[in-house]
């Protein structure tokens, strides 16, 4: 694998799983938050 | 079947079933096929740039307009942009439900395979081209197509909580078990690094080349359920106390990460047991609307997996499950679009459903048994749908972006705010995209797809057929929106 490959996956790995988790992570506070 | 107002319970249920809208087949079998064209890696960078000025931004727009109208197409698009464009809301309500017209078909060929890979006999078939043009050229797909549609009519006639909600809090789970499976196998076969870095390695020619970001464009208009009017239907199920912007996020980022996935396993899979041919078979798209990766090439490969017969149509098996459940997880969005327009008009629940299943079968048929009047309802319906999202841009503008913004999308239940970046998205990114986009798919029609007949409204892939379809749908809900208007608003206040 050449630095490139790496470079873009860990770019859209990141963004796209990465961004899944941090939504989930924020929704799970904020649900925890609301039903407190 | 009760006529009474159900909402989905939690927030995680509403996610769950709006993913279902969202994952469909095209995150499995388009998706890879559109990354091997387009060189790998260089059309991932797009494609995650796309999601959040087109996808991200429409669905916002469709879980706002729907939890603060809570009507279907019609009725949310004539509350925000005024009754005069109720005929709006009619064709993205109708652009969707044309394609569940044919998407139940998809569904059918899925469910056929899974019967046969069960059985094993589809491994067994060394010939695969044969059998898929001979089970297409039969009247096997109308019976597939049939019990597609009853499988989603029983799911809508449950309701909104005992059936949609129920059946994606279990399939949803299901399908990204499957996938994961998949995944794990496919990464471990020998030869597998190969396509996970074709996959990532990007090219930087490619990267700078136009048709690669439109492309990326394509598919996520396409891809995410943005634009379809299938969001606002649900969201009209939501609770008050509903979020809007984490739970377009959440829809956003669930459906690329499951393409995402599907995509690794395709590459691996391919690589490892195909070196070589493979990655021009998946760029050749065999087959027709990328049935040929599916239903031709992939059976290949199962047949070639090491750990003998049972292994190989126990995988076999669970892919043909899990492309099963992403279509019917979206074709019963689809029709429950339908029958919330026809409830909304002033048909009884449970009539709308009959209308809806009975239409469905009967427009379904010409697809199930001609693959070319399949590929032109996939074209006409397929750009339809960018007209469906620019008219959703549209109904927000008109309605005062800002004030939407504030009001609907910020307004009782939401966790975060969303800030001024999002009136420049939808009054002026995702209008140039919608033109761009036709004008791109009308351009190819013109000098590659169909260069003599390109204004021949009888070709397959013609603007012309595209121009006459949609004038004579528009032209019919421009003429009967007053009527429209007069049952959807005259029904409210009667039930109010």
């Amino acid at each position: 694998m050449t630095a490139g490959t790496i470079v873009t996956m860990v770019i859209t790995i990141g963004v796209i799983w990465g961004g899944l988790l941090f939504v989930l992570v924020t929704a799970l506070k904020k649900e925890r938050s609301k039903e407190q | 079947m009760s006529e009474k107002k159900e909402q989905f319970t939690s927030r995680w249920g509403m996610i769950l079933a709006v993913i279902g809208i969202a994952v469909g087949t095209g995150n499995i079998w388009r998706f890879s096929r559109i990354v091997a064209q387009n060189g790998g890696g260089s059309f991932l960078i797009p494609w995650v740039i796309f999601l959040l000025i087109w996808s991200i931004p429409l669905i916002i727009a469709e879980f706002a307009i729907g939890k603060a109208t809570r009507k279907g197409t019609v009725g949310g698009l004539a509350m925000l942009a005024g009754e005069r464009f109720a005929w709006m809301g009619a064709f993205v309500g109708f652009v969707t439900t044309a394609i569940m017209f044919y998407y139940s078909v998809v569904a059918g060929w899925c469910m056929k395979y899974l019967t046969s890979s069960l059985s094993g006999s589809l491994l067994t078939t060394g010939d695969y081209i044969s059998l898929w043009e001979s089970f297409t050229g039969g009247y096997e797909p109308i019976l597939f197509h049939a019990i597609a549609m009853a499988i989603g009519g029983f799911v809508i006639y449950k309701g909104v909580v005992r059936g949609i909600e129920r059946t994606n809090r279990i399939l949803i789970p299901s399908l990204l078990i499957i996938l994961l499976t998949l995944a794990v196998r496919a990464v471990t076969l020998r030869g597998a690094m190969d396509g996970i870095a074709y996959l990532f390695t990007p090219n930087l020619e490619m990267l700078l080349d136009y048709k690669v970001w439109l492309a990326a464009l394509t598919q996520n208009a396409w891809d995410t359920g943005a634009g379809w009017g299938l969001i606002l239907t649900y969201a009209i199920y939501a609770r008050k106390k509903e979020d809007i912007a984490l739970n377009a996020a959440l829809t956003g980022f669930g459906n690329n990460s499951v393409s995402l996935l599907a995509g690794i396993t395709i590459f691996a899979t391919v690589f490892a047991l195909a070196p070589g041919e493979g990655i021009k078979e998946l760029i050749s798209g065999r087959g027709s609307t990328n049935t040929g990766l599916a239903f031709i090439f992939l059976p290949q490969l199962f047949g070639k997996m090491p750990g003998g017969t049972g292994l190989q149509t126990f995988f076999s098996s669970i892919f043909f499950l899990g492309l099963t459940f992403a279509a019917i997880t979206s074709l019963i969005s689809m029709i429950e679009l339908s029958v919330r327009v026809f409830s909304d008009l002033g048909l009884e629940r449970k009539r709308a459903l009959w209308l809806t299943l009975t239409l469905g079968f009967l427009l379904g048929i010409p697809s199930a048994l001609s693959l070319t009047f399949f590929e032109n309802q996939d074209w006409v319906w397929g750009i339809g749908l960018m007209i469906s999202g620019g008219f959703i841009a549209f109904a927000v503008i008109k309605h005062g972006a800002d004030k939407f913004r504030r009001e609907a999308i910020n307004g009782e239940g939401s966790d975060v705010q969303v800030g001024k970046w999002y009136n420049v998205i939808i009054t002026w990114l995702v209008p140039a995209q919608v033109f761009i986009l036709i004008g791109w798919w009308f351009f190819l029609a013109i000098t590659e797809f169909d260069r003599e007949g390109w204004w021949n409204p009888f070709h397959t892939y013609s603007v012309g057929t595209c121009l006459l379809q949609w004038g004579v749908i528009m032209t019919f809900f421009v003429v009967i929106n007053r009527f429209m208007v007069r049952r959807i608003f005259q029904r409210s206040t009667e039930v109010s």
